[in-house]
Order: C-alpha cells, then structure tokens, then sequence
C-alpha cells in the first residue's frame, strides 16, 4: 500500500470535514494540524490543548469547543477545571478574568472522550466539569460550551485546563496545560449594486449581450400582390429593476411622400393583394419570419404582438415586457408588408424608434 | 563543565614547591549517596544499565567508575534509573558487574601542575584532599566529608589523559571507596613502582624575544604542552624562562608560536636571548569517578610528588593519629620532592527555571496598504466595487487589502477559519450561483466571470514587501483548495484596494461551512517566525442582480492546538 503523505491524510479530512454539519466535522479542524505536527509535552500536562471558537468578535456570543489529551490514567479523574486569564496561561500565575467576558450562562452541549461530566460556571471566568471520580483513558477530549460573551478587548487572552481527582480544586492537580486565543473585530464587505436596464437594437444581436450587433437598416424589398414581404431585426433588454421593463415603439407605418400603407390596428394574419403593415416578436409560418424570445424567458411579448401569424402596429404600443428583474431577453422583431394593386408606387421608408423602460 | 582556578599558594618557583597548580572540576556540585546497580551488567557490550536511583547525578553527559570491575563508562542520556552508556571510557576495559555493584561519583577532576625540580623522576604522586588547610606540610588533613574516589577499595583506572611524564603504567590506583567516608583519608596516588615517571624535556625559544611587550613568542616545539586556546582558559597554562625569571601565562598555541600574558604571577617581563629553555610542560591527567564533598564550602588538594613509591606509599598509607577525619602524617613532606596545595569550593547549584507559556498573536484587518509592525494595522471594512463601492455587471472587482498576522508557538499549529455569509441585502444574495450554494460539492472554486452573480473568497501568503515587519510567509499554508487553488490561477499576493479585476485567480465561498458554528477552514500557521496572509475578494453582478446596497460580515478566529 502506498504511504499516504502527512498532506495527503490532512486533505483527507478535510475532505470529509467540509461534508459534514456536526461536531464530528469540527473535530476534524483539529486532526489535520495534529498529523502536521509534533506535539510535544511535559509528563503532567495535557497535550494537544485547543479552544475553538465559533465567534472571535469582541464582546460576541460564542461557543468553545476544548480539546484535549489526557495522559494519566491511573489517577482516579472527578473535575476538570477550564479558566480563562486575560493575563497568562501558566498555572501559578493570578488570573485576571478578561475583561467583559461572561461564561455564568453557559451551557455543557456536548462531551466526547471521557464523559459523564456535568457543568458548574457559577463562577464567571471558570467553567467547572465534575462527575464521580473515575480513572480516564487516555483518549482525545472535547467539550463544547454555548452561551459564552467572548471578551470585549481584542488582541490574546487564554485558558487553563487542569484536571482534578477529587472535587478540592485546591488541592494539587493531575494534570494541566494552557491555550491562547485571540479576539479579533468582525470584518464587514460592503458593495452597491446599481439600478441598471441594459437594451440594444440590431438587424442583428448573435449572443446575449449588446457587445455584438450589426445593422441599424432593413429592407424589405419589392412589394408584391400575391405575396408578402417581410423581414426582422432584433432587440436585447436586461435589468435589475425588481418591477421588470417594458419596451414600446415609436413611428408611423411605411409612407412614400404622401403614399402610406396602413398599419394593423389590431392582430391580423396576412392578406395578399390587401396593403398592411404589422409586427410581431414570435416566430411565424406565413410569412416565414422571426422567432420566438429567447434568454430569460420571463421577458415576454404583450398580447397584440405575440400571435403566431398575426401582426399588428399602434406606435406607442407596449411590444414587450417583464414583470420582475431579469437576465437578458433576446426578441426577434418581423415586419410583415402586404399591398393592394391600387398600392402607388414609390420607396416606403419608416423609422421606428423603441424605448425601454425600467420601473424601479 | 565547570571550572574553578584557585589561587595556589606559591606562584614563584622555588625548589620543593610546584609551580602553577590548577584542578577543574567537572561538577561543583555537593556530593550525595552513589547509586548502585539495580542488575547486574552481563555484557560487556550492553549500551546501557539499570540503576537504583539518578538522584543527584547531573545531565549527561559524565564518566562513572562501576564495582569490581573498575569499568569507566560515559554516560551519555538518563532515563529514569536506565542509563544509556559508552563502554569502557578512559581505557578501561568493558566487563561485567554484580547486582548492586557500587557506582562512583560522577565528577571529574583535571589536575595540572609543574614540578619545581624537574630533573627528578617521579615515582608516585599523591593528592590529598583535606578541609581543614592546603599546607602542604601541615601535621593534619581532615577529610571532606562525603567526599569518594572511585567506585571500590584500591581500584584502578580511574586516571586518564595523563601528560607531561613518561613512563605511564598501569600501576595505578586510587583509594578506598568503602573507607572513604569513614574515617580514611581520601587520597588519590598516581605510581609507577619501577623506573618512574621522567619528565619531559622542556622546549627552547626559537627566537630571541627582544621586548618586554611582545604578546607572542616562538618556541622549538610544543609537543607535549598544553593545546592552549583563546576561547578557553581552562586550557591556558603557565611557562617560566628560568635565565630570566619571567613566567608567562600562555593564552593561545598555534603551531610554534605562542600567545602570551608577560610577567605573569608577579614576575617581571624580560628580554631573553635564542634557544633560552622553558620550564617543563605540566604534569596534567584527569581523575574521574569522583564524588563531591557534599557540605558546600572550601576544601583543598595537596599536592605530592615522590622520588621512590615506597616512600610515597608509606605517606600515602598513614593511619590516624588525633581521632576521627584528623590525621598525622608522620611522613610529613619531608620525604617528596615537591609539593604545593590547590583549593576548590563545592557551590550549590544554580536552578534557572522559566516559563515559556502559550502564545498566539492573531488580527486581521482591512485597508492596508504597507509594511507595518504586526497587529498595529486598523481597519475592518472593505469596499467592494469601484471608487464608489459600486459593483458593474461589465467588470470584475477584487479587492486584496485584507491582510492577517498571525504567530504562534503552538506545536499543533494554528488554524484559521473564518464564518461568513454571501453579499446579502435583505434575502437577497450575491453568490455564485453556479458553483455555491449547499454542501462541498457545490463549494467548488471559480475563476471571475464578468456579468455573472459571484461573490468569492481566496487568500494566500503575502509576498515580501507586503508583509508585516519581520514576518515572512514560510510557516503559512493554505491546504483548503477553495480558497487557494493548487490547480487555478494564483490569488492576488500583493496589496490592493479594490479595483477592476481581469485576471484567473481561483476564488470560492463554501456558504455551507462558512455558515456552519465553526466556519470555514482558510489558512494553517505553524509554530515559528510570524506570517502575514493576504485575503482578496471577487464581486461580480449579472443584470438582473436587484440593485441595492449588499454587505455581510466575515468573522475570523485563530485556533492553536498545543
């Protein structure tokens, strides 16, 4: 079998950490940096000490989670005693309680390794677990506290954990061992996201995005009697207005001087020999022209411009809409032409203007 | 080692006195009871040996002299009453002990003297350790209490690096071990009964010394002197020019050529011509297996030389005339050739305790923008976006100046991780919607794609110049690949306030570790020189991101494992 390397077992479990939810998961933060590492200890002191935060914000509400190793097993175990210093882990040293740190309202939420301990933090600044005395394994150990007011000064403070056979914290302990933890401030990002509404007319937009467009001219050619003329541009609309957009166009119908060729009031499917124009923003057979919307399929055309086959054209007319903010929308705007033989000769020109609107 | 030079009682040569006596001892400290073997040694190449008891001893390593057998053995680590050892020290041979086989004391005591007159062969030289005065000639000799020579009664060998005679047999033997504490003397005698020791013939002056102040002076040969070195004066020794009178303190022998103290021990400096003799080179050898007297205070080591060894032997065996630890020599110093007295002091030792308690140094902050000393930078909002905070669906924003110091001694590391939300305004979140969201798998790091909802993290190891004050980034690793891609591009590494980001860095925001109690693992520091991490973040908005003002709170928390 190949050797797994000192890395490969630490990306190992933190693999498995980054799956799971529970305690178990948290446990393993700690593993990896014990496989990285020597640990090195004296006889009476527990080793592979650690105190984890949930929160290192001064003043915050935190959970402590304790971890350690204990070495002596023939010592009958009853009290383990975690202190915590603003001014030094050593044993022998006065303890100040840290200023502003509060453990009176905590809670002994879970015990793993030697177990059967229950919670005594009367005294603030001490968290006291006694149980009958009995002779621990020497196995990892973790004790998770809630309810702990880090304190309210940034920068180190610690905690001392020593273990006692009977419930006289004053009389000589078993073992022992400090930890150092830091309080730091919070660190907040800040952004601004601004209104937008992006749209953009072409003959022709190929991907979705107005980076990419050609045409501004379409020409719908010669005019016939038994047949109609048409042909399509295109328009892209996006925005972040939580209300949607609409899109409305602007324009009179095509004219040659005095010459016009009316518009459709209303949807209207194609009639040969019979001068209209029309639009629509779906795709149609007769004529074969345009195509439906594509992107963000919430944006929509409105219901004169959206029948299969039928054209119509009022400028000011809302052609299409979204209700909500939205990606890009992609709409294929077909222009249908009929005329009658009566129609009189002559270059029909239009300009249509279109205008989309933002309701923030 | 330590090393006392004491002041000798004569320091101008003159016929009965020797010259220039020094004894280093290896351990001032006070003597205590000896141990014994708790098992017999079977092997004569066993590496180590059961005793009953280290108490006392001191840290390895030092030479013990063992029963019967008068093996010296070096011993070279302690564990418990299991002693590791190298056999047979000193040319002693490695034998086999009895259970509960004496052991000697541990210290070792190196003696160094010049003979007054020379040309006499020494038969036999005493040491006589007394408490009560270092006459030479004094009616009696009270013995140091505790004081012992060696491991059993008469035994051998527990001489080495003898120097300055020759002749140097194995007729030698030091005192009772079983008497000594008792009412005996405590006595070392170094003897050859047979053609005895002929001291060696003193080296010339190559060279004609020409000023009273020349520090140097070049001699024929050094053979047989001491190998003097400036850097330890236990190894300095003393030389006279008997034509001129001057003695000379010897600081330094390369070669040749000496470096000198003139007009040493009161004598006055003096030109000397060419191929002037020096005095003899000391008479030097090592007494091991010695332990302390165990009262602290001041005892003394007189010091014998003898013509014939029964002389020396008569001296050397005189029994008690005046009661318990005082005693008459009837020989007296009539008898030896010279004689001279060293004193030595037993001093408790000194106990140097210090604690060394766990330490972390831990802060992050934002805005930095140069070399500072660690944890004295502020700042704990970033802005995301342009000048105005303003993020773009058109353009990337990274910002990279958030730095974290972070030092520690902890021998388990210190990891840190960070809890922390997407962007957020109400419900509404930045996040990459493609690759975050819930469980690892979704965690997967991003490069930046303009135009898409991303909000992402990554962080790496502030390159020099971008560093705290005197920290580097060599203990600092980033085994989390979310946050430092081992397959992407690299993390920005160097400060900056935000700005339009166009590069391929890896970028990432596990929302369901970093949401978790215990957050998000991000970086481990090992015990060591202090790091400094750089953090940069990736914002990125589709078109259709709700306009509004987003913000979340990341919270950073250090945990060393000692």
């Amino acid at each position: 079998m190949e050797p797994i390397s000192p890395y490969n077992k630490s990306q190992m479990l933190l693999n498995k950490y980054t799956n799971l939810k529970n305690l178990t998961a948290v446990l393993l933060l700690l593993i990896p940096l014990l496989l990285n590492s020597q640990l090195i200890y004296a006889d009476d002191q527990v080793s592979a000490r650690s105190m984890v935060l949930s929160s290192s914000a001064s003043g915050g509400m935190s959970d402590y989670l304790a971890g350690f190793l204990l070495h002596n097993t023939t010592t009958p175990l009853a009290v383990i005693e975690i202190q915590f210093c603003a001014n030094s882990p050593i044993i022998a040293d006065p303890c100040d309680v840290p200023v502003g740190m509060d453990t009176t309202a905590s809670i002994l939420n879970n015990q793993i390794g030697n177990t059967g301990f229950i919670l005594d933090n009367s005294v603030n600044g001490e968290l006291v677990l006694t149980r009958n005395p009995s002779n621990p394994t020497s196995v990892n150990n973790y004790y998770q506290f809630a309810g702990i007011i880090n304190p309210i000064t940034n920068g180190e403070y610690f905690a001392r954990i020593k273990t006692f056979p009977t419930d006289d914290l004053s009389a000589p302990d078993i073992e022992y061992g400090g930890v150092a933890m830091a309080i730091t401030p919070n660190l907040t990002i800040n952004a601004i996201v601004p209104p937008y509404i992006t749209f953009c007319l072409a003959v022709t937009i190929p991907e979705l995005n107005c980076n990419d467009t050609s045409g501004d001219n379409l020409d719908l050619g010669d005019f016939q009697t038994y047949s109609s003329n048409s042909g399509s541009y295109q328009f892209l609309v996006a925005t972040n207005s939580g209300t949607g957009y609409s899109v409305s166009v602007y324009g009179t119908t095509l004219t040659s001087g005095n010459y016009i060729i009316p518009s459709l009031s209303q949807p209207s499917p194609p009639q040969y020999g019979v001068s209209q124009f029309g639009l629509n923003l779906v795709a149609n057979t007769q004529p074969s022209v345009g195509a439906d919307p594509i992107g963000d399929a919430s944006g929509q055309p409105t219901s004169n411009y959206g029948i299969t086959n039928q054209f119509s054209f009022n400028s000011g007319d809302i052609i299409a809409s979204d209700s909500h903010n939205t990606l890009y929308t992609k709409f294929t705007n077909s222009v249908m032409v009929n005329i009658s033989k009566s129609q009189q000769p002559g270059v029909y020109s239009t300009t249509l203007t279109y205008i989309a609107t933002a309701n923030f | 080692m330590v090393i006392y030079l004491l002041s000798p009682i004569n320091f101008v040569s003159a016929a009965g006195y020797v010259t220039w006596r020094n004894i280093d001892t290896s351990n001032s400290a006070p003597g205590f009871t000896p141990t014994t073997l708790s098992a017999a040694i079977t092997s004569t190449s066993a590496t180590t040996m059961s005793v009953n008891s280290s108490a006392g001893y001191p840290s390895p390593p030092f030479v013990v002299d063992i029963g019967a057998s008068h093996e010296a053995v070096e011993v070279t680590a302690i564990s418990g009453t299991t002693w590791t050892i190298v056999r047979g020290y000193g040319g002693t041979t490695a034998a086999t002990d009895l259970i509960s086989a004496n052991v000697s004391g541990p210290t070792t005591y190196s003696v160094s003297f010049v003979p007054a007159t020379p040309a006499t062969s020494i038969q036999a030289i005493v040491i006589d350790f007394c408490t009560d005065s270092p006459i030479y000639n004094s009616s009696t000799c009270f013995t140091p209490a505790g004081m012992l020579t060696g491991s059993v009664a008469s035994s051998s060998g527990s001489i080495t690096s003898f120097s300055g005679v020759t002749g140097i047999s194995s007729s030698l033997f030091n005192t009772t071990y079983t008497d000594a504490n008792t009412n005996q003397r405590e006595d070392f005698i170094a003897a050859d009964n047979g053609t005895g020791f002929v001291p060696l013939t003193p080296t010339t002056l190559s060279a004609a010394i020409t000023t009273t102040g020349a520090t140097s002076i070049s001699v024929t040969s050094s053979a047989s002197y001491p190998a003097a070195s400036t850097n330890l004066p236990s190894s300095w020794f003393y030389v006279t020019i008997p034509s001129t009178g001057e003695t000379m303190q010897v600081t330094n022998v390369s070669g040749t050529t000496w470096t000198v103290v003139r007009g040493a021990l009161g004598t006055t400096a003096a030109t000397a011509l060419i191929s002037s003799a020096l005095s003899q080179p000391p008479i030097a050898f090592s007494i091991y297996g010695i332990m302390n007297p165990t009262s602290v205070g001041p005892y003394y080591a007189r010091i014998y030389t003898f013509s014939t060894y029964s002389t020396a032997q008569s001296f050397f065996t005189a029994s008690s005339t005046s009661g318990v630890l005082s005693y008459t020599y009837a020989t007296a110093a009539s008898a030896n050739i010279d004689a001279g007295g060293v004193a030595l002091e037993v001093t408790n030792s000194l106990t140097i305790t210090a604690k060394v308690q766990e330490f972390l140094q831990f802060c992050i902050y934002s805005n930095a923008t140069a070399t500072a000393a660690p944890c004295t930078l502020t700042g704990s909002t970033v802005t995301l976006g342009n000048s105005s905070g303003i993020l773009s669906i058109s353009t990337a924003y990274v910002d990279s100046s958030t730095r974290f110091d972070v030092a520690t001694n902890a021998s388990g590391y210190v990891a840190i991780s960070f809890t922390g939300t997407p962007l957020a305004n109400g419900s509404l979140l930045i996040e990459n919607s493609s690759a975050s969201g819930t469980g690892s798998t979704a965690a997967t790091a991003y490069v930046s794609t303009v135009g898409t909802n991303q909000f992402g993290v990554c962080a790496v190891a502030a390159t020099s110049g971008n560093q705290a004050t005197n920290y580097t980034s060599a203990n600092l690793s980033f085994p989390n690949n979310t946050y430092n891609s081992n397959t992407g591009g690299a993390c920005p590494s160097s400060l900056a306030t935000s700005a339009t980001y166009g590069g391929t860095a890896i970028f990432g925001l596990n929302i369901a570790q970093a949401g978790s109690i215990y957050g998000d693992l991000l970086a481990l520091q090992k015990p060591g020189v202090g790091s400094t991490g750089l953090i940069s973040f990736l914002g990125n908005i589709s078109p259709a991101t709700l306009a509004g003002v987003y913000s979340t709170t990341f919270n950073f928390v250090a945990s060393g494992t000692y």
